[in-house]
C-alpha cells in the first residue's frame, strides 16, 4: 500500500463521517444545506486546505519531516504582499511577491533540516517564532487595509466562477491535481514515497534524500504564500495574526487524512477528504451556536476516533498504536 | 470488541452534530433572533455585554445569539458573522476586529436582507444600519475630573499618568479632562503629565517618580486601565493611601484590590451590561421600523442620544465604580 499512498480504506471512512456530520446538522437545522452556507464553508476551507497539501509532502518525506511554520509563513507573506500594495506597486506584483517570500522561506527550512542537519520539528518551530515576530515588527501589531485595493486583487478570495468560489475552482482544485500527479505519477512523488520509508534505500537506489526532502519545504511555504494572498483578498486585510491555527491544524488534518507521521504513506487525496470534514465540522459546529471555546476540541475526538475506527477495520485492536510503526527509518 | 468500537466512532460525530442542533432549542415564531459576535470570547468585558443583550431579549421578546471567536481575529470574527448571515437571523452585529474589513461583511448581510449593526467597536460603510457607541469621550473625562476634585477637595497638586504617547483616544481624553479643570475647578493645578504605556509596572514607577519629584502632590489620573492600578500601587507602597487620591479610567476586575484596600476611592468607565442592553434594544427598534429620534426614551436607561448622520446611538453615561458596586465582573 506504502508504494502509491492511496489509503482507500481511511478514505471511505472520512467521507463516510463527512456524510453523517452534515445529516446530523441538517437533521437539527435543514437550513445548512443551503447554497450560501455550502459556499462559506468552501471558502473556510480553501487556505487551509491549500496549507495542508504542502504538509502532506513534508511528512511523506519522513525522518520526522513538520512543518510548524506554514501558518507564519503565510502570515509573513500576507503581510508583505500587504505592504507592498500600499506602496503603491501594481497587486500581480505583490501578489507574486507573497508567493515568492513564501517558497523562499520554506527554502530556509529546507536548508536548515538538510544542510544543517536540525531536526525539523526544532528547525520549524524555530523559523515559526521568527516568521510571525517578523510580520510583527513590520505592521506593528496592526492589521493593513486592503479593502481598498483594486477590485481584481479582492476578487482572488471574493469573486465567484459559475456560482462556485474563485479561490476554489481557480486554485485549490487545480492544484489538488497537480499534487496528485506529482504524488501518483510522476518520478518526484514515487522517489518521495522510497526516501519516506527508508533514506538507506532511496541512498542506495541513486536519490538524493536531501534535496527531495529540502523541495518539500520549498513547496510547503508556496502553498502556504499562496493561501496567505487568498486570505489577504478574502478578508481585504493582511494581519499578522492570519492564519496562525494553520500551524498545528494543518498537521491534524494531513494525519486525519491518512498520512503516516512517520513518513512514506499517505496521499493528498486523504488530506482533501480530511479538509472537507473538518471544514464541515466546524462550520456546523459554529452555525448550531456551539461554543466555540469546545470546537478545537471536537477536532481532536474525530481525530482520535477516525484512527480507532481504520484500526478496528483493518481489526487492529486497542493495542495497537495509533499510527503505523511498521518500519523505522535508516 | 472492534465492531462494537467501530459503531460507537461511527456513531458519534453524527450524534454530536444532531446534539448541538437540538441544544439550543428553537425560539418562538413571533420573537426575533439577534446575533452578536464579538471581538472574542471568554472575557469579561463581553461577557458582560451579553448579559445586558440578554436582559433586553428576555424583556422586549428577542433571542439573542452570541457566538465569537477566541482570539481576537479579524477572519475568525469574519467567519462566524458570515455564518449567522447564512442562517438568516433577523439581525447580525459585531463589536469589530478591523472597521474595514467587516464592511464587506455588511454589504453581505444587506443583500442577504439581514439587518447589521455594529456596537462597542465600529465598522466604516454605508451598509451598517445601526452603530451603538459605548461613552461620549466628554462625559467620560469630566466624571474622571469630578471623582477626582472631590476627593482632594476642589483644590492641590495633581498629575495624569497614561498609556501611549500617541494614542488617540487617551489624548482625547487629556484634553477633555484639562477643560473641566480649567473651567470648574481652577485651582487644581496639573503639574504633570507622564506615559507609561500598557504597563501596570512602569506606570508604578512613574508613579513612584512624581511622588518624590512632587511633594505636595494630592491626586493622580490614571488615563488607561493599566495606569490606574500601578499608581494605586505606587500610593500604596510609599504609604500615601488615603493622603494622595488616585482614580481614573479603568475596569473593575483591574482595581478591585485596590478599591477594598482603600487606596481607591472611585474609578469611572461605561457599563458593558447598560451597552449590550441598549444595543438590543435599538437593534429591535430598527427591526420594527421604528425611527430613532434625537433624544430617546429607553426603558431602564432614561435619554438616549442618537446621531442620525452617523446612525450613532450614544450610551453616555458614564459609570461610576466605587467600593459599592465593585462587584461587578468585567
Amino acid at each position: 500500500m506504502g508504494a502509491t499512498g492511496f489509503q482507500p480504506g481511511r478514505i471511505g471512512v472520512l467521507v463516510l463521517l463527512t456524510i453523517l456530520a452534515l445529516g446530523g446538522f441538517a437533521l437539527g437545522d435543514p437550513g445548512i444545506l443551503s447554497g450560501p452556507n455550502l459556499y462559506s464553508m468552501a471558502v473556510f476551507s480553501v487556505e487551509i486546505g491549500i496549507i495542508a497539501f504542502g504538509q502532506t509532502l513534508v511528512i511523506c518525506g519522513g525522518d520526522g519531516g513538520i512543518d510548524l511554520s506554514v501558518g507564519a509563513i503565510g502570515a509573513l507573506a500576507q503581510v508583505l504582499l500587504g505592504l507592498a500594495i500600499t506602496a503603491g506597486l501594481p497587486w500581480p506584483l505583490a501578489v507574486a511577491i507573497c508567493v515568492a517570500a513564501g517558497a523562499g522561506m520554506g527554502m530556509i527550512n529546507g536548508a536548515c533540516v538538510t544542510r544543517l542537519d536540525i531536526p525539523p520539528i526544532i528547525t520549524t518551530l524555530a523559523t515559526m517564532f521568527v516568521f510571525s515576530g517578523l510580520a510583527l515588527v513590520l505592521t506593528g501589531g496592526i492589521n493593513i487595509d486592503l479593502t481598498t485595493a483594486s477590485a481584481a486583487f479582492l476578487f482572488l478570495g471574493q469573486g465567484a466562477i459559475a456560482g462556485l468560489p474563485f479561490q476554489l475552482v481557480a486554485l485549490y482544485l487545480p492544484a489538488l491535481l497537480i499534487l496528485i500527479a506529482v504524488q501518483h505519477r510522476a518520478g518526484f512523488g514515487r522517489a518521495l514515497y522510497l526516501v519516506g520509508t527508508s533514506t538507506t534505500a532511496a541512498r542506495l537506489t541513486g536519490l538524493r534524500p536531501n534535496r527531495i526532502r529540502a523541495r518539500t519545504y520549498a513547496i510547503a511555504g508556496l502553498m502556504a504564500g499562496i493561501a496567505g494572498a487568498i486570505g489577504a483578498a478574502r478578508l481585504g486585510t493582511a494581519s499578522p495574526e492570519a492564519l496562525g491555527q494553520a500551524n498545528l491544524i494543518s498537521i491534524a488534518i494531513v494525519v486525519l487524512g491518512g498520512s503516516s507521521i512517520f513518513g512514506g504513506d499517505g496521499s493528498v487525496v486523504g488530506t482533501m477528504v480530511a479538509t472537507v470534514l473538518i471544514g464541515v465540522v466546524n462550520y456546523g459546529l459554529s452555525y448550531m451556536n456551539f461554543n466555540p471555546v469546545y470546537q478545537a476540541g471536537v477536532m481532536g475526538l474525530i481525530l482520535i476516533g477516525a484512527v480507532l475506527i481504520d484500526n478496528a477495520i483493518s481489526g487492529r485492536g486497542l493495542s495497537a498504536l495509533p499510527f503505523r510503526m511498521t518500519r523505522s527509518t535508516g | 470488541m472492534t465492531r462494537k468500537i467501530t459503531l460507537a466512532g461511527a456513531v458519534s460525530v453524527p450524534a454530536l452534530a444532531l446534539a448541538v442542533a437540538l441544544a439550543p432549542g428553537s425560539a418562538s415564531a413571533k420573537d426575533y433572533t439577534i446575533g452578536f459576535v464579538p471581538k472574542l470570547v471568554g472575557i469579561p468585558y463581553f461577557t458582560a455585554m451579553k448579559q445586558g443583550l440578554e436582559k433586553a431579549g428576555k424583556k422586549f421578546g428577542a433571542k439573542i445569539v452570541y457566538q465569537g471567536p477566541t482570539t481576537a481575529s479579524v477572519s475568525g470574527q469574519v467567519e462566524i458573522a458570515e455564518s449567522l448571515i447564512n442562517k438568516h437571523l433577523d439581525a447580525v452585529g459585531v463589536s469589530a476586529n478591523s472597521p474595514t474589513a467587516l464592511s464587506a461583511v455588511a454589504k453581505k448581510a444587506k443583500a442577504a436582507g439581514v439587518l447589521f449593526y455594529s456596537s462597542d467597536s465600529q465598522v466604516d460603510g454605508p451598509d451598517v444600519s445601526l452603530r451603538v457607541s459605548q461613552a461620549d469621550d466628554k462625559a467620560l473625562a469630566y466624571a474622571v475630573i469630578d471623582q477626582l476634585a472631590q476627593q482632594v477637595g476642589d483644590k492641590g497638586d495633581v498629575a495624569f499618568v497614561s498609556g501611549g504617547p500617541t494614542a488617540t483616544n487617551l489624548n482625547v481624553w487629556i484634553g477633555f479632562m484639562k477643560d473641566r479643570m480649567k473651567a470648574k475647578y481652577p485651582d487644581m493645578k496639573l503639574v504633570s503629565i507622564q506615559y507609561a504605556g500598557e504597563d501596570i509596572s512602569k506606570a508604578t514607577d512613574v508613579t513612584s517618580q512624581l511622588l518624590s519629584a512632587y511633594p505636595n502632590l494630592k491626586g493622580v489620573v490614571g488615563v488607561n486601565s493599566t495606569a490606574v492600578p500601578g499608581a494605586a500601587q505606587a500610593v500604596l507602597s510609599a504609604g500615601m493611601s488615603g493622603k494622595v487620591a488616585v482614580t481614573g479610567i479603568t475596569d473593575p476586575n483591574t482595581i478591585r484590590p485596590f478599591v477594598n484596600n482603600g487606596t481607591v476611592k472611585s474609578v469611572v468607565l461605561w457599563n458593558p451590561v447598560d451597552l449590550g442592553y441598549l444595543t438590543a434594544w435599538a437593534v429591535l427598534q430598527e427591526l420594527d421600523h421604528k425611527q430613532l429620534k434625537a433624544e430617546n426614551d429607553v426603558p431602564g436607561l432614561g435619554k438616549i442620544a442618537y446621531d442620525a448622520k452617523t446612525k450613532t446611538l450614544l450610551l453616555g453615561k458614564p459609570l461610576v465604580i466605587t467600593k459599592k458596586n465593585i462587584g461587578l465582573n468585567f
